[in-house]
């Protein structure tokens, strides 16, 4: 088997995985809410345009941010695996031609991405008139050129050593933001030509360098590992993936939270409250929900509505860090240390009464511009929730499993 | 008697891989678990410190039996696993606070003797890092570390001395004699037969899950007849016996 077959197997496995992933992501509901969406998004833009003037300042500037991030969004598919940094070492030539197909496929599928990217702006310049009718199709040129160079110098990133990425990644930047800054301020021909001129010298810099520089295989089993726990942790929020949970950050600011949050001697108590911090699954996850929320009870008056959600997302909170207790419950210490096996059960019930209380009493505070007497009686509800959630639920749940 | 085990047979569901397995570990003695890959050592150990359970015969610590009382046979428990396991989220501290709560030490006293330690390996500003992103010997002086501030009767040390540095070793095995003095009994397994010579009391053979010798190093050279014979030589004959 030749190093190409194995890359091939490899991306119909990808693929035949992302396929089933994508299915449980596009479901029905999914599907009817995003059309829905899509739609709402459609029409508020369209009405925002016709409002726009051509001097605008502030769309400008709006538009310079959302077209850098998204032209400096998303990394080329390699499907290299930290096994082919010891596997593959020797493979140094034979890898060329697979990774220039990589290049290929990403430089394809981003530059659609791109065109697309300029069809959806495409409104938004006329209205500012950067873009008159005859020059449009150099707006879609500054724009795939900007998305090449971005692909191609994260492919030259595969090969040179650090110090040279970095600032590879500066210039890179730097070129692109000038670009865009000059095509939307000053005239779009000559930000079209600043990009087409980086997109060629780019190419010219790769093509000369090539033959001399050896992949920097670190770079590259770093770049795909976050591609993919990127990507499945997208999909993580609709289907489960084996999204590595073991994402953990030192995070030492957060060292005075994790002690406030300490009670008792209870070594699994002790454990899971740092695993829930440093582990972003759980406290990223925690903090999400409360932020969105808290906003919806900011916004919302009706109290009937604030209750329904409310308990909904407290719902959602404690039941996506159930799995806590299956931490404990893999942690091989947890059965070799002089404790009870019950501890388990309590020391995640206890975790999750403070987090949830503390999630209930943010959200009766969100909702305190429904009325003082609004915000008391869902901190209440909320409060009776909790309890039982952690006392009747959790119990039975969790000596089940 | 420290350690006894009597007769055991055990193995992964139903298939034993520990026939009629017995020995024992005297106060203050020093046993080395010695054989090829595959001879069954890290399945005793498995056994001994509860994770698997044998399908016949005990094991008693101290008289102690893991089913009659669980968290006092455990206590007496150190463990120094061959790969360092150490904890995702937690740093060094918080791997000795764990410990100290675990095993409900005296804070204060075990603080002390951690802190000596750590000294002594040269972790004491590495405190508040996660260990799992240390080097391999680092981590394995974080377990040697965690095991020892409990100060247990029994310590089972699988594969200390690889992936330290002589330093270490040095002073692994002085903590070792010192523990020894104490009145704790100590299970090493090893492969590093040069120490194993040098600091043992008595050896235990394995071969195929069975005990196939066991004894001081003189008395294995009767066994093996091989007098003036180290356990290299043994080890050879042994292996020669496996048709290599």
């Amino acid at each position: 088997m030749e190093i190409k077959d194995v890359f091939k197997q490899r991306s119909q496995l990808y693929y035949r995985q992302l396929g089933k992933y994508l299915k449980y992501v596009f479901n029905d509901h999914f599907v009817v809410a995003l059309l829905i969406l899509t739609g709402a998004l459609g029409f508020t833009y369209s009405d925002y345009v016709e409002t726009v003037s051509a001097q605008a300042l502030l769309p400008r500037l709006i538009l310079s941010v959302v077209l850098f991030s998204l032209l400096t969004f998303g990394s080329i598919r390699t499907l290299i695996e930290p096994a082919d940094g010891i596997y593959l070492l020797p493979l140094e030539k034979e890898l060329e031609p697979v990774m220039k197909r990589h290049l290929a496929t990403a430089a394809f599928v981003y530059g659609a991405g791109a065109s697309l990217l300029a069809t959806v702006t495409l409104p938004l310049v006329f209205s500012l008139e950067i873009v008159t009718g005859g020059t449009s199709f150099l707006w879609y040129v500054m724009l795939i050129s900007l998305k090449l160079v971005d692909v191609n110098s994260q492919y030259q990133a595969f090969k040179v050593n650090q110090a040279g990425e970095v600032h590879l990644k500066w210039f890179k930047e730097g070129v692109m933001l000038l670009s865009i800054a000059v095509g939307l301020f000053l005239s779009l021909v000559a930000g079209t030509i600043l990009a087409a001129a980086m997109l060629c010298w780019s190419v010219y810099q790769s093509l000369m360098s090539q033959s001399q520089q050896v992949w920097n295989w670190e770079k590259m089993i770093d770049s795909e590992q976050k591609r993919i726990q990127a990507l499945y942790r997208l999909i993580n929020l609709f289907v489960e993936t084996p999204y590595g949970s073991h994402r953990v950050h030192r995070l030492k600011w957060l060292d005075g939270a994790v002690t406030l949050f300490d009670r008792g001697h209870s070594p699994h108590a002790y454990y899971i409250n740092r695993v829930f911090f440093r582990q972003t699954s759980f406290s990223g996850l925690y903090l999400r929900l409360l932020l969105i929320g808290s906003v919806f009870m900011l916004f919302s008056p009706a109290i009937y509505l604030n209750v329904l959600v409310s308990l909904l997302f407290l719902y959602l909170i404690g039941f996506q860090l159930l799995p806590l207790k299956q931490v404990l419950d893999e942690t091989i210490y947890f059965k070799l240390y002089p404790v009870k096996n019950t501890d388990k059960i309590r020391a995640t019930q206890g975790l999750l009464a403070r987090l949830l209380l503390l999630a209930g009493g943010v959200f009766a505070l969100s909702s305190f511009g429904a009325g003082p007497l609004q915000a008391g009686l869902l901190l209440i509800t909320n409060g009776l929730f909790v309890w039982g959630f952690v006392k009747v639920y959790m119990r039975r749940r969790l000596r089940e499993s | 008697m420290s350690l006894l085990v009597d007769s055991i047979t055990g193995g992964y569901s139903q298939i034993p891989v520990l026939k009629n397995v017995s020995f024992d570990i005297k106060d203050g003695e020093l046993i080395g678990l010695i054989g090829l890959n595959g001879a069954g050592k890290s399945t005793t150990i498995k056994h001994v410190i509860g994770l698997m359970h044998a399908f016949e015969g005990k094991i008693e610590i101290d008289g102690q039996t893991i089913a009659k009382d669980p968290q006092t046979y455990r206590r007496k428990i150190g463990f120094i696993p061959e790969t360092p396991l150490l904890y995702d989220e937690l740093t060094l501290k918080e791997h000795i606070e764990m410990t100290i709560m675990a095993y409900n030490l005296d804070r204060v006293g075990a603080w002390d003797y951690a802190d000596t330690l750590l000294k002594k390996f040269r972790l004491t500003d590495r405190l508040d890092w996660f260990p799992n992103d240390f080097s391999k010997g680092m981590k394995q002086k974080v377990m040697i570390v965690c095991a020892f501030i409990i100060r247990p009767s029994l310590f089972i040390i699988d594969e200390p001395f690889l992936g330290l540095d002589p330093l270490a070793i040095r002073d692994l095995i002085e903590m070792m004699e010192e523990e020894k003095a104490r009145g704790a009994s100590i299970l090493m397994s090893t492969h590093v037969l040069a120490n194993a010579e040098r600091i043992c009391d008595r050896f235990l053979v394995m071969h195929a899950g069975e005990v196939f010798a066991q004894g001081t190093l003189n008395e294995l050279r009767g066994f093996f007849n091989m007098p003036g014979g180290s356990l290299d030589d043994m080890y050879s004959q042994l292996a020669a016996k496996e048709g290599f």
